[in-house]
């Protein structure tokens, strides 16, 4: 007979009953015969809170949206407020954005392998990686003087223009992990164990992708590689840059090592970006000054940026006034999270929790 | 009207696409041609559907606001749907099963009701 596990309570974002996650296991001699998995209901009520501020103020309250995607969420509320407003952003000011949402795509996929270190038991590893976080939390902090919720972006540009100086601490950094992906290979994506573990586990086929609007490194990693906005609606700066091909040195399986090996080879992916655009970055203006009490005439706009997740939609409203009229996002993680149960079944309950990591959830987008 | 576009739409509604790229395409239906359209999409191959990237409650009315993506590069579409209020919606979980979150969102916060959504057993569940 089955036994019902509350599961989420291991998770840190599901406290039971209060949290943003709640998944409840059925376990059947060790295997998952059934799950369910709730989402929300501890609303933080942020696209609430943003209509009843000025646009400028607004945008800081996107960066609270997802902690480890702040620059891509405030960067799809900036992009749809700048379009309601009809701005034309300075040319450098979308080298900056590009640099900075690449430097959080890469500090958000080191994130993942500090989680998913932590949870196969190699905390050694787990302090690596942090090692090399804290690097990209650096340059972060140099550009902005924040470490978390940076508000690096605003209305009509990003805060501050880019130096020599932190040109040069972004090549250290990228240098420096350049070097440290072989022994996260060695150490854990190419570990035999890991490997034996992870293969064929929690199988996502590029059809169940599609169908579950599977979003970023998730859907790649089942080999659709087109899902990706920086190619599918090329914005800011991305437009003209020639992505590099990403290596899948991990196949296209859709299963949980696709999935933890592709942002690997995402991290490498956004290096090259982040070093072509130090190559063509144009001199002038990083800004372009909009007063606080802007009032855009009304109209609607929706604006899409790839987070490290996946694409973030965010899509505003302007009424009368200088407040937004209403305020939405569309978050990668809500879709992933609701695929749980389906890719749960069959597997052994002690995997659950890689099978949860491998998809790089993050709690504070779904419950936003 | 893009191939694209006139592929989604097909002769349910007509689509103005505004001059200039990346803006936004706005279109009103009712709520009874919201329904012909999804029974469309749902004839259409998966990668021939528009994705679904938005799902709202416009403030003062009892509109819904559905944003899709038509793929291939192609601008933003808002979809309105006008509706009476306490009316009924067909359920988008037919075509994006992911949606019903959305849906129960929409229900919870902005009263609204759709098809086939299932009652609140999350929240029974999260009370037990």
């Amino acid at each position: 007979m089955a036994t019902k596990l509350a599961y989420s309570p291991l998770h840190m974002a599901g406290s039971y009953g209060l949290g943003a996650f709640g998944l409840e296991i059925e376990d059947d001699g060790g295997l998952v015969a059934g799950a369910r998995v709730s989402v929300g209901y501890g609303r933080r009520e942020i696209e609430d809170a943003v209509r009843r501020l000025p646009l400028a103020q607004a945008l800081n309250y996107a960066d609270r949206v997802d902690f480890l995607a702040s620059p891509a969420y405030n960067c799809a509320l900036a992009s749809a407020f700048e379009e309601l407003l009809d701005l034309e952003i300075p040319e450098r000011a979308h080298c900056i954005r590009l640099i900075l949402l690449e430097l959080n795509r890469i500090s958000s996929h080191l994130q993942f392998y500090v989680n998913l270190a932590r949870e196969v038991g190699q905390l050694p590893l787990m302090n690596h990686c942090l090692r090399e976080r804290e690097r990209f939390s650096d340059v972060l902090e140099m550009y902005c003087g924040s470490r978390l919720g940076f508000g690096a972006i605003c209305l009509g540009g990003v805060v501050a223009d880019a130096t020599d100086g932190w040109f040069f601490r972004i090549e250290k950094a990228l240098g420096l992990l350049r070097d440290f992906l072989p022994e996260l290979d060695r150490l854990l994506l190419r570990h035999p164990f890991y490997e034996e573990r992870t293969r064929g586990l929690a199988v996502v086929s590029p059809q169940h992708a599609r169908e579950w609007n599977l979003q970023g490194p998730n859907a790649r990693a089942s080999g659709l590689a087109e899902i990706d906005e920086r190619r599918a609606k090329p914005y800011g700066a991305y437009k003209g840059q020639a992505m590099k091909e990403m290596s899948l040195a991990g196949g296209s399986s859709g299963d949980a090592l696709a999935r933890s090996r592709i942002r690997a080879a995402e991290i490498l992916q956004s290096g090259a970006l982040i070093e072509q655009v130090f190559r063509k970055i144009p001199s002038g203006n990083f800004r372009i000054r909009v007063g606080m009490e802007v009032s855009p005439p009304p109209g609607k706009a929706v604006a899409s940026v790839e987070g490290p997740r996946g694409v973030i939609t965010a899509f505003a409203e302007s009424g009368a006034g200088s407040f937004p009229a209403s305020v939405s996002f569309f978050s990668p993680s809500a879709m992933a999270v609701q695929l749980l149960p389906r890719l749960l079944r069959g597997h052994q309950v002690e995997d659950a929790f890689l099978v949860i990591h491998s998809l790089d959830i993050s709690f504070s987008e779904v419950d936003k | 009207m893009s191939a694209r576009i006139e592929r989604i739409f097909g002769d349910l509604c007509k689509v103005n696409q505004p001059s200039g790229s990346g803006r936004l395409t706005e279109v009103s239906v009712s709520a009874a041609t919201f329904e012909k359209l999804l029974k469309h999409w749902q004839d259409l191959p998966v990668t021939d559907r528009p994705g679904l990237r938005g799902l709202s409650a416009a403030r003062s009315t009892s509109q819904l606001q559905v944003v899709l993506d038509p793929g291939a590069g192609e601008a933003f579409l808002l979809l309105t749907v006008d509706s009476e209020k306490g009316k009924t919606l067909p359920g988008l979980a037919t075509i994006w099963p992911y949606a019903q979150w959305w849906e129960e969102e929409l229900r919870a916060f902005g009263g609204m009701k759709f098809t086939g959504l299932p009652a609140h057993s999350e929240v029974e569940w999260r009370r037990n």
